[in-house]
């Protein structure tokens, strides 16, 4: 379970990139001459006009250091991270202290697979900007991805260090303390991101989920429903939770609320695997073996690779 | 633990609706395997572990080998990689200096080595140790299951045994088996033996380096899931000393080639037949269920114990058995892997279990453990099954993890009222596998011999001290088979009624105290005890002494 959690990542990543390269930096400023078209449309993100117009501006000038830099984040939000980090790497052969550029090296290493070295890029991000509270975030994702949950949990308490309102800094130091069974801790996580996503206006369902989740493994089913009810509240059409809830209200005995749920989840997506095997739990603790049995089956059927 | 007068007996009754037992008692044990003389030397393969079977360990039987009352100790060892190989080539196995050991309780916490005095040596890599009266000649006889040849040691009843596997129709081609369970599936007071293969052995290119596999950033040996499965096996015993493989015509056969570790008959859904449940590695548990007519039915999926509450498969190793909640039906726990919880399925109806886990505390307290030995044991007497397990990782560098560790701790999770919780032990860590309780020295607290997978064993001798009761059964069948397995005991005293079965298999690898057990806290009066023959004959004694083992005969 801990691991479906983090099965949007990447896409989560890439998003939350897009919002991370606000044009912040000083030395990636808007530059003077042929890259302000370019510059506009990436504001824009009309990536394939930003694109061709970096093209047109590394034709007209090769050795445009800015270009390089721009050509690869362009290329980053296109996913097209092979090519995006070549020219993070030309860019950082001639202003290797650029820590904005190893920050999108480092993520196209990332989702490349190449955690090893999209490791080390953060960590030297890292040490290039020691106030960026994001560079620390995503060095600790991907060091949660890499099962380094030691060193994931000293990252996400380096962020939260440099930004105490991370609602995901605190969502993920939860989801790390989780992975290394300090449930106590992770519980405490969870809660302080809820609190702090309170005062947010744009909302995350998360820390409610993780919190939900959690509390049914430590046998909380009514605190486990509570929270998840919550995590629905945010994005109401979220299978994963809504399988999560039936399995938090059938261990608190609330058998119709939880049939009624999965019911209504198997109408809209009949070929839900884990809401078949949660309904058929269901059924049994209702004495209904023969339904119980044909969702069983279903879900073998369903889950045959 | 104490004898009390009648007077103390009737003043723990009456106390007994409001308590539980002596709550003050802290879990004692201490490792007496060095002056009890229990010196033995466990091998695994290499320290580096580059290769699976480097891992899995091996398995500790208990067996009262000459009926002297005392239990003795059989240990079963590994081997080495080397040797393997030269045995999968063809080269005709010596007996290995260390591979069995077998140890006669001397009483007094004493053992004696008379491994060679009783005939035994295992010239292959050793797994699995069990024990069973397989022809009810009223002498335990020895099933040592090898990443080789099985061998079958017949108890002479001179304390010297034969090893009979080839006559008694046991394969002699080479397998990698790992648990076994006796029992009689179609009652006709033969024990009959349910054997799980875990790989092909030979779907292993011992001609190249061993494979390099990722385990979370870690580099070791590559686990099962891209090896061909080694097929369980159902013997049935003919009752002349031979058994014949009818695994097909049984229906039990291992389609799938799942990677089977622990196998334990038991009737699950009472209808008086026994079942076989199976654990198996990194894929869906099987739960065969007996229809009475020779042939079973897999229903693990539909019964709630083929995966965990998730819908998802565990790496199960090891089985625990055991009424832990006092609803009358028998729950069972798997060990799994760590970074994942050991799930305990609790019987809900007959032949339907509910993943439990959560609510009795053991998804947090099992998470960072690899488990393998378990099973449910009255330590304390206070009337509650504990829970314990031998845990102890396959991958030596993976401390670097940070999440988990190579050696851990032998844990004991205390009972409260379904809730578990680990009890400190001080005992320890070391990479655990094989163990087994069991009450050495008949004191009325269980005992429990746990292997390494490499180094000396413990021997935890129970030093908990309470005023708590106890009561222990010994069956013996005379119609049924004659180890009574299958045998349903029930209790019943101040209000509580308590029962178990006389099972083999479970644990991993392993095989526990022959006998029952039942800790009464502070009753200290069993009013009536009724045996369930599994020939269908009802006993029922009444008032039977307590704190002591009752030996019956059926009649």
């Amino acid at each position: 379970m801990r691991y479906l959690r983090q099965g949007a990542s990447c896409a989560a990543l890439l998003l939350a990139l897009a919002e991370l390269m606000e044009f912040a930096r000083a030395e990636d400023a808007v530059p003077p001459g042929s890259l302000q078209p370019a510059i506009v449309f990436i504001r824009q993100r009309d990536w394939k006009r930003a694109g061709q117009a970096l093209d047109r501006a590394m034709e007209q000038s090769p050795e445009n250091l800015q270009a390089l830099y721009w050509k690869s984040y362009v290329l980053f939000q296109t996913g097209n991270y092979q090519a995006s980090s070549a020219f993070a790497s030309r860019y950082l052969e001639r202003n290797p202290a650029s820590g904005e550029a190893r920050k999108i090296l480092g993520l196209d290493y990332f989702m490349l697979g190449r955690s090893a070295l999209a490791e080390a890029e953060l960590l030297q991000a890292g040490n290039l900007s020691p106030a960026d509270s994001d560079v620390r975030y995503y060095l600790g994702r991907i060091q949660f991805e890499r099962h380094n949950l030691p060193a994931a949990l000293q990252s996400f308490q380096s962020a939260i260090a440099l930004d105490p309102k991370s609602v995901r800094g605190f969502n993920h130091l939860g989801q790390t303390y989780e992975g290394l069974a300090r449930f106590e801790d992770a519980g405490a996580a969870y809660r302080k991101a809820i609190e702090l996503d309170r005062q947010q206006t744009k909302r995350s369902e998360w820390p409610y989920f993780n919190l939900g989740v959690l509390s049914l493994k430590e046998g909380r089913a009514e605190d486990a429903a509570n929270w998840l009810r919550e995590a629905l509240e945010r994005r109401p059409s979220w299978s994963e939770a809504t399988v999560q809830l039936a399995a938090a209200l059938g261990s608190a005995n609330q058998f119709k609320e939880a049939r009624q749920l999965l019911d209504d989840l198997l109408t809209a997506d009949p070929k839900n695997a884990q809401a078949h095997y949660q309904l058929a739990r269901l059924l049994v603790r209702m004495q209904f073996p023969d339904e119980a049995r044909r969702h069983f089956l279903r879900f073998a059927e369903l889950k045959q690779p | 633990m104490r004898r009390r007068t009648p007077l103390f007996a009737g003043l723990v009754l009456a106390c007994a609706v409001i308590s539980n037992g002596d709550p003050s008692g802290v879990l004692r044990f201490i490792d007496t395997a060095k002056e009890a003389g229990l010196r033995a030397e466990m091998i695994c393969g290499g320290s580096e572990k580059h290769w699976i079977m480097e891992a899995n360990g091996s398995g500790v039987a208990v067996l009262d080998y000459d009926n002297d009352g005392l239990l003795d100790i059989l240990i079963v060892n590994g081997s080495t990689v080397p040797r393997l190989i030269r045995i999968l080539a063809g080269a005709t196995p010596s007996p290995a200096a260390n591979g069995l050991y077998l140890f006669h309780n001397l009483g007094h916490g004493r053992f004696s080595d008379v491994t060679a005095k009783a005939g035994l040596s295992n010239s292959y890599w050793g797994t699995g140790a069990n024990t069973a009266d397989f022809n009810n000649d009223g002498f335990v006889d020895i099933l040592v299951t090898n990443i080789g040849i099985d061998l079958l040691f017949r108890n002479n009843g001179d304390g010297t045994f034969a090893e009979i596997g080839k006559s008694a129709g046991l394969s002699r081609e080479i397998h990698w088996h790992t648990g076994s369970a006796f029992g009689d599936y179609d009652n006709d007071g033969n024990p009959d033996l349910y054997i799980a293969g875990y790989v092909d052995i030979r779907s292993i290119n011992f001609g190249a380096a061993p494979g390099v596999c990722d385990y979370r950033g870690i580099s070791g040996f590559c686990g099962p899931l891209n090896l061909k499965g080694e097929r369980d096996v159902l013997l049935r015993n003919n009752g002349d000393g031979t058994f014949s493989d009818v695994t097909e015509r049984a229906k039990v056969v291992d389609v799938d080639a799942r990677y089977g570790f622990t196998a334990v008959f038991e009737d699950w859904n009472q209808d008086g037949r026994p079942d076989i449940f199976v654990a198996n590695d990194s894929g869906a548990n099987y739960l065969y269920l007996n229809f009475g007519d020779g042939t079973f039915r897999e229903s693990a999926l539909v019964s709630g114990v083929a995966f965990n509450g998730d819908g998802r498969s565990q790496a199960n190793m090891g089985v625990a058995v055991g009424d832990y909640d006092h609803d009358g039906k028998l729950d069972l726990l798997t060990t799994t892997f760590s970074e994942d919880y050991f799930p305990l399925f609790r019987q809900i109806s007959p032949g339907y279990f509910e993943d439990v886990s959560a609510a009795a505390g053991l998804v947090a307290a099992t998470t960072p453990y690899l488990g393998w030995g378990t099973g449910f044991a009255d330590f304390d007497n206070d009337g509650e099954l504990d829970l314990w397990v031998a845990n102890g990782h396959v991958y030596p560098t993976v401390g670097k993890l940070g999440s988990t560790t190579y050696l851990q701790p032998f844990s004991v999770f205390k009972n409260r009222r379904g809730r578990f919780s680990e009890a400190p032990l001080g005992l320890p860590k070391n990479s655990y596998r094989g163990a087994a309780t069991a009450d050495f020295d008949n004191d009325g607290r269980m005992d429990i011999a746990v292997l390494p997978i490499g180094g000396a064993p413990m021997l935890l001798s129970n030093r908990t001290e309470n005023r708590n009761s106890w009561i222990g059964f010994s069956l013996g069948g005379t119609r049924s088979n004659r180890d009574a397995l299958g045998a349903r005991v029930q209790i019943e005293g101040c209000n509580r009624k308590w029962f178990d079965t006389v099972r083999n298999g479970a644990g991993y690898l392993s095989r526990s105290d022959p006998r029952l057990h039942f800790g009464l806290g502070s009753c200290g009066v069993v009013e009536q005890a009724s045996i369930f023959w599994p020939s269908g004959k009802r006993q029922v004694l009444k008032n039977p002494a307590i704190d002591r083992y009752i030996t019956v005969r059926e009649p």
